[in-house]
C-alpha cells in the first residue's frame, strides 16, 4: 500500500469566492488542512464569473484552484446544469491529472453535483474516488418522489456505489446513507469536520482507497 | 484489499500488444435493432461499409430490453449499456444522464483495447457530452457529424428547452477536430449558427443501399394496391409532419389533374398531420385521387417505389433529403423542391426535377412536366441512378470519411496535445 498521498483532487460545484451553501467553506478548509500535510490539492469547481487557473499563496499555499463556467447558458434544471457543467469539471481534472503524467491519488468529491464528473473520471482513469456526503435529496426533499428528484437519487446512489469510500459528519447521517442506498456500512465512515485529527483520518481513507 | 473495493469491484485491464487497424469508436444514441430516426440507419450503413475498407468499428450506443450488451454484428463490435432504467422527467435530462453512462461504458471499451482508439466519431448532440469528455480524458481526437441542428429543426431556437439543444451541439462542434456534415446547406447552416469556421468542416453526403431496389417482383400486383390499371402513380415517402411540404403537395393536385387526369396521388407514412392531409384532400375535392396507406412492408415499398410514375417530396426543410435518393435508385423520376440538401442532390432536367419552394404551383409544373414527357421521364430516372451509383455510394462515402480520419490524425500526431500515458491502464 501507498503511503504517502502525493496529489488529491477536491470535486465541488462552489468554493470560495463563490459561497452558495456549506459546501464552499467545508472545501477550502479541507484544502487548506490538506495543503499543510503536504499534499497538492487540486479544487475543481465552477464559477460563472472567474474562469481560470489560480495557485494560492499564504493560507492557500499548495492549493490550486481550477474554474469553469458551464458552456450551456440557459439550462433548464439545476440536474441538466450539473449535468452539462459536470463535463467541465471533468475536463479540467483531466487536464490536472495529463498534467501530473496520470499521478493524482484520490478524486474527493462533494454532493451530487460533483458526483458525474467524478465516477466518469473514476472509470475513465482508475483513480479511485472519496465521496463526501453532507446531504442526502430525501433531506433536502422529504420522501417525494418525482422523476427529477428520482434522477438526484439515482446519481447519489452511483456516487455511493462507485465510491471506494463515502464520508459523512454524523452517526445519524451514516445510518441514513446506509439505509436509503443500501451500501455496505463498512463503506460509510463518519468524520467530523474541523475536529482535532480529521484531516489525517481522511489521508487514512485516502490510503485504504488506493489500490 | 479495502472492503471497499469488493463493494464495487472494477475489471482489470491488462496491457498487451496486438496488431491492429485502424480503429474508430463511435458513439450513437440509436443503433439497430433499435431505430427512431435515421440516425441507426446512417451509422450502420457507414460502419459496415469502414469494415469492409479494413477499419475496426466500434459503436458504442444505449441498451434497451432485447438488446445485448456486445454483439459482433456484421463485422462491428457493438457495446450497449442500460439507458433504460434512467429516471427522468423530460428527455433532457434523460439525455444527459445517458451521457454519463454512455462515457463510463465507452471508457472501459478503450480501456479493454489497450487505449488503443485512433479517432472517437460521435453523432448529433445525443452524444455530444460523453464524447467531449472522453476526448479530454484519453485525449484521442473527436470528429463529429452533425447531422441535423435544432435550429433547422425548429426553424429558430424559441424556448431554454431548445436553447440546451443548441448550445450542446454548439459545444460539440466546438470541440471537433473536424465535423462532418451533409451537404453544403448544412455546412452554411453549421458554420452560421455555431461560428465554425468553414475550413474546419468536411462535406460528406448520406449514402443509399441501392442494390435494394433491383428486386424481384409482380409490378402489377404490386400497383393493383394502389391504382387503378390506366392510372399514373405521384409517390410520397415520409413522415407525415409540417416541414415535408404536404399541405403545399395536396395544394397541387387539382392542377396536376387538369393536364393528367390519370395521375393517382399515394402518400406513405406517418405523423401528426396524416389526418388533416386525408382531410384536406376531400375539402379540395380530390379525396378520390389521392391514398394514404399507412404502414407498408418494406417490400411492398421497395416494389412501389419502382412503380411510381414520379416521385415527389416537396419539403420546406431538409438538411440532405435521404428519401430523394431511394427514388432516384429506383430509377423513378423524382421532383423536389429547391431547398436544403434536396436542391444539391438534384440536377434540374438531368437528374431530376427542381422547384419552388411551398409554391403548389410551381410543384404542379413540375410534376405535369415529368408525366407529360415520356422521354424526359426515362432520361431523369437514367441519370438519377447513375449518380447515385456514382456519388450517394457507400464505399465512396466510406473512403471519404476515411480520408477525414487520416487528416486528423496525421495533425494530432504533430501537435502536442497526445497523453504521455495510457488513462486507467497500469
Amino acid at each position: 500500500m501507498q503511503t504517502n498521498i502525493e496529489r488529491a483532487l477536491v470535486l465541488t460545484w462552489e468554493y470560495p469566492p463563490r459561497v452558495v451553501g456549506s459546501i464552499a467553506p467545508h472545501c477550502e478548509s479541507l484544502a487548506r488542512g490538506l495543503a499543510r500535510k503536504k499534499v497538492a490539492v487540486d479544487v475543481v469547481t465552477f464559477d460563472h464569473w472567474a474562469e481560470g487557473i489560480t495557485k494560492g499563496t499564504g493560507k492557500d499555499r499548495g492549493i490550486t484552484v481550477h474554474r469553469a463556467a458551464n458552456p450551456i447558458s440557459p439550462c433548464t434544471s439545476t440536474l441538466t446544469w450539473a449535468l452539462t457543467a459536470g463535463v467541465e469539471l471533468e475536463r479540467l481534472a483531466a487536464d490536472v491529472i495529463h498534467a501530473a503524467k496520470g499521478k493524482a491519488d484520490v478524486i474527493h468529491a462533494h454532493d451530487w453535483a460533483a458526483i458525474p464528473a467524478a465516477v466518469a473520471l473514476r472509470h475513465e482513469f482508475e483513480i479511485p474516488m472519496v465521496l463526501t456526503l453532507h446531504s442526502t435529496e430525501t433531506h433536502r426533499s422529504g420522501k417525494v418522489f418525482t422523476p427529477y428528484l428520482d434522477a438526484i437519487r439515482k446519481i447519489e446512489w452511483q456516487g455511493t456505489f462507485e465510491a471506494e469510500a463515502v464520508i459523512v459528519d454524523t452517526e445519524q447521517m451514516r445510518e441514513d446513507v446506509v439505509e436509503e442506498y443500501q451500501i455496505p456500512e463498512r463503506k460509510v465512515h463518519v468524520v467530523e469536520p474541523g475536529k482535532r485529527g480529521w484531516i489525517n483520518a481522511l489521508l487514512k481513507q485516502y490510503r485504504e482507497a488506493m489500490p | 484489499m479495502s472492503p471497499a473495493k469488493k463493494a464495487a469491484p472494477k475489471q482489470r485491464k491488462t496491457a498487451k500488444k496486438r496488431d491492429r487497424p485502424l480503429t474508430v469508436l463511435h458513439l450513437c444514441w440509436e443503433y439497430p435493432p433499435r431505430s427512431v430516426g435515421g440516425l441507426a440507419a446512417h451509422v450502420h450503413d457507414l460502419s459496415r461499409a469502414l469494415v469492409k475498407k479494413d477499419i475496426e468499428v466500434h459503436v458504442v450506443t444505449c441498451g434497451f430490453p432485447g438488446t445485448k450488451d456486445y454483439e459482433h454484428y456484421e463485422n462491428v463490435h457493438v457495446h450497449r449499456f442500460d439507458a433504460y432504467t434512467i429516471p427522468s422527467e423530460d428527455f433532457l435530462g434523460w439525455a444527459l444522464q445517458m451521457n454519463l453512462y454512455k462515457r463510463m461504458k465507452a471508457a472501459d471499451v478503450i480501456q479493454n483495447l489497450d487505449g488503443e482508439v485512433d479517432i472517437i466519431h460521435a453523432h448529433d448532440w445525443l452524444s455530444g457530452p460523453a464524447a467531449i469528455a472522453l476526448k479530454n480524458a484519453f485525449r484521442i481526437p473527436l470528429v463529429s457529424t452533425i447531422h441535423a441542428t435544432e435550429h433547422g429543426r425548429r426553424q429558430g431556437i424559441h424556448d431554454p428547452f431548445q436553447q440546451m439543444i443548441h448550445d450542446i451541439e454548439g459545444w460539440l462542434s466546438y470541440n471537433s477536430w473536424r465535423v462532418i456534415v451533409c451537404s453544403k446547406y448544412m455546412e452554411t447552416e453549421v458554420s452560421n449558427v455555431f461560428g465554425q469556421p468553414r475550413d474546419k468542416l468536411d462535406i460528406i453526403p448520406n449514402g443509399v443501399d441501392y442494390k435494394k431496389f433491383d428486386l424481384e417482383f409482380d409490378a402489377n400486383a404490386i400497383k393493383s394496391q394502389f391504382a387503378m390499371p390506366h392510372e399514373r402513380i405521384v409517390l410520397y415517402v415520409g413522415r407525415m409532419v409540417h416541414e415535408k411540404g404536404l399541405g403545399v403537395l395536396v395544394g397541387s393536385i387539382p392542377r396536376v389533374l387538369e393536364s393528367c387526369p390519370d395521375a393517382k396521388f399515394v402518400l406513405v407514412g406517418s405523423g401528426y398531420m396524416k389526418s388533416k392531409v386525408k382531410q384536406l384532400a376531400w375539402d379540395i375535392g380530390v379525396g378520390d385521387k389521392t391514398l394514404i396507406p399507412g404502414y407498408l412492408d418494406e417490400e411492398v415499398l421497395l416494389g412501389l417505389y419502382n412503380v411510381a410514375d414520379v416521385a415527389v417530396f416537396p419539403s420546406l426543410y431538409e438538411p440532405f433529403g435521404i428519401v430523394a435518393l431511394e427514388g432516384m435508385a429506383a430509377r423513378t423520376p423524382t421532383v423536389v423542391t429547391d431547398t436544403g440538401g434536396l436542391g444539391e442532390i438534384v440536377d434540374h432536367d438531368e437528374t431530376g426535377v427542381k422547384v419552388w419552394v411551398n409554391n403548389s404551383e410551381s410543384l404542379a409544373w413540375g410534376i405535369s412536366h415529368v408525366l407529360k414527357d415520356p422521354a424526359l421521364s426515362k432520361k431523369l430516372g437514367k441519370q438519377g441512378r447513375h449518380k447515385v451509383e456514382k456519388v450517394y455510394n457507400w464505399e465512396v462515402i466510406a473512403d471519404q470519411t476515411i480520408d477525414v480520419y487520416r487528416r486528423v490524425l496525421a495533425e494530432y500526431k504533430k501537435g502536442d496535445w497526445q497523453p504521455g500515458f495510457k488513462p486507467g491502464i497500469r
